[in-house]
């Protein structure tokens, strides 16, 4: 019987309540777009924060050079690291500015390089800044001869920073050029966004001979812009909610106020006040759930399409689990509260007056 | 007699009324606040930007053609290789002149081990306007943090140590140093994590005169506002048509930018400083991309919303309209009749959503950005024109239907 009156409600009211679930199902929908994005929003943007590059270094304190451990130290920890050697070195005409570098581990962390010709470049060859190689007048191919070799140039970068004005060499080839081993001019650390400070002063605390400090100027604008992206979109969330609940809780009044000729019969049969308010609320709470259900799914789908189109990479699911548990609860609360405060009428209904028609 | 009808048509159901005008206040709410915030996010974010300093730097063509290191100058023929100080204010003359939010010249010189730069702290410039502001290096990097002390406000003999060069040599804010044999007052000691801590700043001016190269400067950073680069942006703008290059030189692009700049500034080379332009370029395009998208669902769920709800009312107003009908209404009078009415609530329902959508962006960017978010007067009005719009769009179909049906259909059935 109770079943039969749901199932009836529905095959009976098809049109008005395929409206109702199509409003809930939106509303469910916005919510877990809203979530979705709110909740994997920080992470992401942090991402592309990255291409900021370091935002940690390790320099001299005194003397030149920083012990190369603090590069394997800081991987270890959780961050990436690349050294670079920095000294100058004679050529026939002048002396140049020459940066040793590892290719391998510093490609993640110089997004920004604008590179002309490979960035990959092993012992012999070498990369010149676009302001150097204009004055060298060396192109890709061309020889440069340096004091006791010479490097073929793969590539030539712009950076608009100091890269310009340097040649850039391997590592290991910088090294033998300056006669320094096992340690580097200049270590940058691009440590994750949310643990900078913990790192750098683990590093700082192993290697005293090391100034590791935090690059202010990257650190302090990535906490800063993602802390604002996310409050406003936690607002925005938050606005969105509490309208679109107002609605939904509108619409679940509407479902009991508008059968009151219903309602009426349902008495005069001799229906109990109590078991017709159960009935309307389980046909709330069901239309909330499949309405949910439905929503979330579509919900989802666009806020994995709005997370790819937007940082691009693999459709990924941005809503999860708990996601869903919030909407639905949510929705059935207001469901079931919306729709017993709409309910209490019941009682006050009298079925005489109601089915004269007045 | 349009007037009574919808007066009666209100009196009667005043509840109802009330909800179709609330739901579409809603929905025009939420629209307005998405639509204030998105349309204004990415300016604030671009100056947020700004945390990470200069996005352009400008030095002079012929020394950036001399070596880095004490090397042989070769300079080109009948160019200097400085920029005359007289000329930097020029900067703020060139096209995008109110995109530059700061700029900060200097001159670098060494006192045996000790690094030193001439800057202006915090300097009156004149605008092209006539008015006078300040700018200089604090202002180009706002992420630079004074850890004791404080900036000096360009006195003569006031200097300001890098961290790392205080630690070195045990120096403290309030102290007393000589610097190419002239007294300065240590005004603070700056933490910045990249090369300045390596520095003494001094100002600009005291250090020309100690080097004997008063007027010059060797360097001048930029902060500018931009537009993230696309495939248009990095075109050579020498080999475009005429109506491209008049596009690219009006689209505030870092590039373009750069370009005025060294127009302005003749014998300049200023380059865009990549490892900041383009990552501003990629945060401000995503959170531009994240919004817009965002923005699109709530527009088009508000616009469903209110669409179904209009729809589901008049649904339900069958009867009324066979009655109607059977009294002798034509079909136009009928149509046009609850077009007005819902055209009505329409307009209420976007008015009360839009004030309060207003409201809700502004409180938005006032808690997050601390600064109210600008929304202009055409954006309420458009949102009060499309709610109008979908109101009436979301009747549209079942009133159709319902005129076409035979009123005695309808009467029958007691709907």
């Amino acid at each position: 019987m109770f079943f039969r009156f749901i199932i009836g409600a529905l095959r009976y009211r098809r049109q008005r309540l395929l409206l109702s679930f199509f409003a809930l199902a939106i509303a469910a929908a916005m919510a877990t777009v809203l979530f979705g994005i709110y909740g994997t929003v920080g992470q992401r943007m942090r991402e592309q924060f990255s291409s900021y590059g370091a935002n940690i270094s390790a320099v001299p304190v005194t003397g030149t050079t920083v012990p190369l451990e603090i590069a394997t130290a800081a991987e270890k920890l959780g961050a990436t690291a690349a050294p670079f050697l920095i000294t100058s070195v004679h050529t026939s005409a002048e002396p140049i500015l020459v940066a040793g570098f590892i290719p391998a581990k510093t490609t993640a962390m110089t997004p920004y390089w604008h590179m002309k010709g490979s960035r990959d470049i092993g012992p012999g060859e070498c990369i010149a800044g676009e302001t150097l190689a204009d004055r060298l007048h060396a192109a890709i191919g061309s020889t440069i001869p340096l004091e006791h070799a010479s490097c073929i140039v793969k590539g030539i970068v712009s950076t608009g920073g100091a890269e310009d004005q340097e040649l850039l060499l391997d590592f290991a080839t910088a090294a033998q050029l300056s006669g320094i081993a096992n340690a580097a001019s200049l270590i940058q650390i691009r440590a994750p966004g949310d643990r900078v400070e913990p790192i750098r002063q683990e590093l700082a605390r192993r290697f005293p001979s090391a100034d590791v400090r935090t690059n202010l100027a990257v650190a302090s604008t990535e906490s800063n812009v993602i802390l604002k992206i996310r409050a406003s979109l936690f607002l925005l969330t938050l606005i969105v909610l509490v309208i679109t609940t107002l609605c939904v809780t509108s619409n679940f009044s509407e479902i009991v106020l508008e059968r009151s000729k219903e309602i009426g019969i349902l008495k005069a049969l001799g229906g109990v006040e109590r078991r017709i308010a159960a009935f309307f609320v389980s046909e709330s709470a069901a239309l909330a759930l499949v309405a949910t259900i439905a929503g979330y799914a579509i919900g989802n789908f666009a806020a994995a399409a709005i997370g790819r189109e937007v940082f691009g990479g693999a459709m990924r699911i941005e809503a999860g689990g708990l996601v869903f548990a919030g909407v639905a609860g949510v929705m059935l609360a207001v469901a079931a509260i919306a729709t017993a405060i709409a309910a209490s009428r019941i009682w006050s209904i009298q079925p005489a007056i109601i089915l004269r028609g007045e | 007699m349009i007037l009574r009808f919808v007066q009666e048509s209100i009196r009667r159901a005043p509840r109802r009324k009330a909800l179709i005008i609330a739901a579409i206040a809603m929905g025009s709410a939420v629209a307005t606040s998405m639509l204030g915030v998105m349309l204004d996010i990415g300016d604030k974010i671009n100056a947020e930007l700004r945390g990470a300093g200069a996005n352009i730097v400008v030095t002079s063509r012929a020394a950036s053609l001399k070596g880095g290191v004490g090397s042989i100058s070769a300079n080109a023929a009948g160019s200097s290789n400085y920029i005359p100080e007289s000329q930097v204010p020029n900067i703020k003359k060139i096209f995008w002149g109110l995109n530059i939010t700061g700029f900060a010249p200097s001159i670098t010189a060494r006192d045996g081990a000790l690094e030193l730069e001439g800057v202006w702290f915090s300097h009156p410039y004149k605008t092209p306007d006539g008015r006078t502001q300040q700018t200089g290096i604090a202002a180009v990097n706002p992420a630079w943090r004074i850890v004791s002390g404080r900036w000096t406000p360009d006195v003569l003999n006031e200097c300001v140590v890098g961290v790392n060069v205080a630690r070195r040599n045990g120096w403290k804010a309030g102290g007393t140093v000589t610097i190419l044999g002239a007294p300065f007052r240590i005004a603070g000691i700056l933490s910045t994590g990249d090369e300045a801590d390596d520095r003494v700043l001094v100002p600009l001016e005291r250090l020309q005169q100690l080097t004997g190269r008063t007027g010059q400067v060797d360097r001048i950073d930029v902060a500018a506002l931009t537009k993230p680069e696309d495939d248009f942006a990095r075109r050579d703008p020498n080999t475009m048509t005429e109506k491209d290059r008049e596009r690219w030189n009006c689209s505030a692009y870092v590039v373009a930018i750069a370009h005025d700049i060294e127009q302005a500034l003749p014998g300049t080379l200023a380059r865009p400083v990549r490892k900041v332009a383009d990552s501003e370029g990629k945060i401000l395009s995503s959170v531009g991309g994240l919004m817009s998208l965002i923005t699109l669902v709530a527009l088009l769920s508000a616009g469903l919303t209110v669409w179904s709800l209009t729809a589901t009312t008049m649904m339900e107003r069958r009867g009324e309209i066979a009655i109607m009908q059977a009294i002798g209404a034509t079909r136009g009078l009928v149509a046009l009749l609850f077009a007005l009415e819902i055209g009505l609530v329409g307009m209420v329902g976007g008015l009360a959503g839009a004030t309060v959508g207003v409201a809700l962006a502004r409180y938005v960017g006032a808690s997050v950005f601390h600064d109210a978010i600008e929304v202009s007067w055409v954006l309420p009005f458009l949102i009060v024109m499309a709610a109008i719009a979908i109101a009436i769009a979301g009747a549209a179909q079942p009133l159709g239907r319902t005129l076409r049906m035979e009123p005695a259909e309808i009467l029958r059935e007691g709907v």
